[in-house]
């Protein structure tokens, strides 16, 4: 019995939080929106595993989908559309990717789009989201999580991720658009990255470093910012500059745990098209599915959006971290990993 | 050779020529890149642990090994002596090598030795372990703040901060990975 009073207190909380959030963006004049989880097209990132989906109609003429991995497609098609700042609550889906842990293959997935603005604005909202919610479940300005006390009052610490590399392992990031010269600096610093460890790419070689000496080093007391990410982690954000190695993406950390990715959003159809040119080589590269480019998506950047800027928040961690739960599979009534494994 | 999609907790891994087992594992799919593994190992012959993430995918050599009870006997200045469970064979361990642990062992007290191919190369010593406070300066009248402690001395010689209403002849529970007290028996 007292296990069902805990899963349903975390179920009344979940509900509140969910509440608090609408709140929040319909007091700052967002709408809400409903776009489809099952889609025709999907975002074609080489990292990202959707689960592809085939149905029928009652002729049996048989259609071929997606359950989406984010809304952003459909969001930005929305924008194009005329739409103003917009948000939308949903379920995604993620596979080969752990069950439990971080990770569920459902998950629930905050989107919010503001117009006319750019990442600056959307750090703005992302602070004071969290602020809001902290403060309205709490009444003070920080959270125990995991026995660890986070501070999340404003404004919140930022560092470039350029900042950071050079501030944690001295290395000059604008020096590893060659790759040589990144391969380098790893093998010096003892990493594998022979074949027995499947060879690297770019972005293995920025994991490598980030995940081993620089995010045990971010702070863990504080809610933080990291961003301006390089161009190889940053597929549908806008460059700094024509030429710049980075884009305007970031992302937040709160006690050491990632809930959000967010960036000035590209409204460039042709180089948008490049670098899903680019995925689809990159995907085929990595013996994965060669997803279809969504034509009506680059069709929609064609016709216009206005300058926009975008964030993805993950309500999982988000409640994890509100609720202090350190495991995904006691947050949700029904964990895929039990599901699928009874 | 195992990959990293094979990790199990508790098993031994070798890395740099040394055996490191897995205490915790955790994917991470940061979704603009490779998946990445967080692992927490412990270095089974200096029993330092650490973390680390691999690329998803890394093959690593797996080192067989096996615990054995044994019984803690005495040091002497260069070893430290067991006599095993299972056939009461003395065994010895030199004492660099539970440089970290001896504080924590008391005579009579059994616990797992390991055994990497088929040769002794460490101990598992349990997170916590009970020790007899022998010295304990009383607690100072009026001393009520919360929270505050005291040095107090340990059957192996140890010294750990208590809380001040702990006891001289009183057994604590003493956290062996921080050195500090970890409640009473």
């Amino acid at each position: 019995m007292k296990k069902i009073k805990k899963i349903k207190d975390i179920q009344i909380k979940r509900a509140q939080i969910l509440d608090l959030i609408r709140d929040f963006f319909k007091k700052r004049g967002f709408l809400e929106v409903q776009t489809p989880i099952l889609t025709k097209d999907i975002s074609t990132e080489p990292y990202i595993n959707p689960f592809s989906v085939q149905f029928s109609d009652d002729r049996d003429r048989t259609y071929h989908g997606y359950l989406i991995t984010s809304p952003e497609y459909s969001l930005k098609k929305l924008l194009a559309q005329g739409f103003g700042n917009i948000f939308e609550i949903t379920k995604a889906f993620r596979q080969k990717e752990a069950l439990g842990g971080l990770h569920n293959p459902e998950f629930t997935i905050l989107e919010w789009y503001r117009i006319h603005a750019n990442y600056r604005q959307v750090m703005k909202d992302t602070e004071e989201l969290v602020c809001y919610l902290v403060k309205k479940l709490y009444h003070h300005l920080y959270l125990f999580y995991q026995g660890k006390k986070i501070d999340v009052s404003l404004p919140w610490p930022r560092i470039s991720v350029k900042q950071a590399f050079k501030k944690y392992v001295q290395i000059n990031l604008d020096k590893t658009k060659n790759l040589n010269y990144f391969k380098t600096i790893a093998k010096e610093k003892g990493y594998r990255i022979g074949p027995a460890s499947g060879g690297v790419n770019w972005n293995d070689l920025f994991y490598l470093i980030f995940l081993n000496e620089i995010e045990p080093q971010l702070p863990k007391d504080r809610a933080i910012i990291l961003y301006d990410y390089p161009l190889p982690q940053a597929a549908l954000a806008k460059k700094k500059s024509k030429k710049s190695f980075y884009a305007e993406r970031f992302e937040v950390y709160v006690g050491g745990m990632e809930i959000a990715n967010a960036f000035s959003e590209l409204s460039d159809w042709r180089e948008q098209l490049k670098r899903l040119k680019e995925d689809q080589i990159l995907r085929k590269k990595l013996n994965k599915e060669v997803i279809e480019i969504d034509k009506t998506f680059i069709q929609a950047l064609k016709s216009g959006i206005p300058l926009a800027s975008g964030n993805a928040l993950g309500i999982d961690r988000l409640q994890m971290l509100l609720l202090d739960i350190k495991d995904i599979d006691e947050l949700l009534p029904f964990p895929a990993k039990k599901m699928f494994n009874s | 050779m195992v990959s990293t999609s094979d990790f199990e907790k508790n098993m031994v891994i070798k890395m740099d020529n040394e055996p490191w087992q897995i205490i915790d594992f955790q994917f991470v799919h940061p979704g603009k890149g490779s998946a990445f593994v967080r692992t927490t190992l412990k270095n089974l012959k200096t029993n330092k642990v650490l973390e680390k993430s691999f690329k998803s995918g890394e093959r690593f050599e797996e080192i067989e090994f096996e615990y054995k009870k044994a019984l803690y006997l005495y040091k002497d200045r260069k070893n430290t002596v067991f006599s095993l469970k299972e056939n009461n064979q003395r065994v010895s361990l030199p004492l660099e090598n539970v440089e970290n642990e001896i504080a924590y062992l008391k005579e009579q007290i059994v616990i797992d030795l390991i055994y990497i191919g088929g040769e002794l190369s460490g101990l598992n010593i349990p997170k916590k372990v009970a020790l007899k406070v022998i010295e304990a300066p009383p607690a100072i009248k009026g001393d009520t703040v919360t929270g505050s402690t005291k040095t107090v001395t340990l059957e192996t010689g140890l010294k750990v901060n208590a809380p001040i209403f702990i006891k001289e002849g009183e057994t604590i529970l003493v956290n062996t990975e921080t050195g500090e007290y970890a409640g009473r028996t």
